[in-house]
């Protein structure tokens, strides 16, 4: 009993197993500010055909950005530069990190098509979600975002990459446009949140 | 508050039918086959305006200026008093957007907008009347300090519509479809680098200036942006036969 006890205590205050868990369950106890983009209504599904939204990650600081499944270039390199940021992060950052990517194609990429990519990418499907919506809701996204994209006539797509770090109540705190650039400026947003 | 939204939207513009066709965008997504179809469908004969704004706004706070998520419009939404007649201003896409959806309208995209602003009066296709062409770019050049004219006053073109040019700019669904914003950094490896696909932006025909004027200027907003000279028209598919 005194053992329990104490395990509870113990995780009243962050833990060494997880030093953020007061400000997620802070973030999680007070309501939604204006400017959130959990805010939303836009429904989204998972890779595994969940019910999801982009408020999954609520309570974690989150990146946010759209690509597609069959991209050839521009989403691989996206998704790799998200790794080479998280590994800059110690364990314990990138455990508290949630990324998320709302397709652009949804006539393609159905839930089965994400998971294929998630495991294409190799990345960790405990923190990463990858979605699909409808075509309304991409519209709406990719203007949140300031994401410009359009269809082309081989079934590929024109975008612009645009990373979006959100903090843990979903409002935007930083961004990165393009490829190949720095992303110090994310993480240094990152490790300045509260 | 839902009856006057009903009332003002009975006499709000109407639907006029657009016929199916080609055209050549400005900026097509494959250069190398530049004619776009363009489906048949229905758009609004004018602009909406100001007094159709402030009763949609009555029947959906979350559209007022102090209701209004701020990421959905900036902090010039609606700023101003207009004259009932004239076209609304001051409205973000996401505002726009969200007025058609409540008339059970959309946003026409942006090739369902050029097809139907190249009619002048008398033809479908007056992108190669240089008189129409210069009558148009007089508009731009206009100072945007005058009052706004009144909607459905400019003189129809040949669908019936009024005000596509010489009153405001107007949203289209995919006002951000355009790939202009490169990273200067890095120079053309940069814009590569930058998007999927292979899409450069080039334009087909720089004479036509007015177009040329549009599409940089849509390429600039951003879905909450306003601005003093922005509206809206709604736009419908075109009814089952």
């Amino acid at each position: 009993m005194m053992m329990l006890l104490l395990w509870l205590v113990g995780c009243g205050p962050g833990t060494p197993e997880d030093p953020y868990a007061d400000q997620v369950a802070a973030a999680l106890a007070e309501p939604l500010p204006a400017d959130s983009l959990y805010t939303l209504e836009l429904p989204l599904v998972d890779q595994h055909g969940r019910p999801s939204g982009l408020g999954v990650g609520r309570g974690h600081p989150t990146l946010v950005s759209m690509f597609y499944a069959s991209c050839p270039t521009a989403c691989p390199m996206l998704v790799g530069e998200v790794q080479a940021l998280e590994d800059r992060l110690t364990a314990a950052e990138r455990a508290d990190l949630r990324v998320v990517l709302v397709s652009l194609d949804p006539d393609r990429d159905t839930p089965a098509v994400l998971a294929e990519a998630a495991e294409r990418y190799g990345v960790d499907g405990a923190r990463w979600s990858l979605h699909r919506t409808e075509d309304e809701h991409v519209r709406t996204l990719s203007a949140v975002l300031d994401i410009q994209y359009r269809d082309l006539p081989d079934g590929e797509m024109n975008h612009s990459t645009i990373l979006t770090l959100v903090d843990r109540q979903g409002r935007k705190v930083a961004r990165r446009d393009g490829l190949g650039g720095t992303v110090d400026p994310l993480v240094d947003a990152l490790r300045g949140l509260p | 508050m839902a009856l006057l939204w009903w009332f003002t939207m009975a006499f709000a513009g109407s639907l006029v039918f657009i016929p199916s066709g080609h055209y050549e965008p400005l900026i097509p997504a494959d250069p190398d086959q530049p004619i776009t179809e363009v489906a048949a469908f229905r758009l609004d004969d004018r602009p909406v305006t100001a007094g159709e704004f402030a009763a949609f706004v009555d029947s959906d706070p979350r559209w007022s200026p102090s209701g209004v998520a701020p990421l959905l419009a900036d902090a010039g939404y609606l700023e101003g008093t207009q004259r009932p007649g004239e076209p609304v201003v001051r409205v973000s896409w996401f505002a726009a957007r969200a007025f058609c959806a409540a008339a059970g309208k959309r946003l026409p995209t942006e090739d369902e907008w050029e097809y139907v602003a190249r009619a002048s009066a008398t033809q479908a296709d007056a992108s190669d009347d240089p008189e129409h062409l210069q009558t148009l770019l007089a508009w731009y050049g206009r100072p945007s300090s005058d009052a706004l004219p009144m909607v459905g006053q400019g003189v129809a073109n040949v669908y019936g519509v009024h005000d596509l040019h010489g009153v405001v700019w107007e949203w289209v669904e995919d006002f951000n479809n355009t790939l202009f914003v490169a990273d200067g950094r890095q120079g053309g490896d940069g814009d590569r680098l930058a998007f999927c696909g292979a899409g450069a932006v080039s334009a087909t025909d720089v004479s036509d200036y007015a177009r040329f004027m549009r599409v940089a200027f849509r390429s600039s907003l951003r879905g909450s942006y306003t601005t003093s000279n922005l509206g809206f028209r709604c736009a419908a598919d075109a009814e089952a036969p």
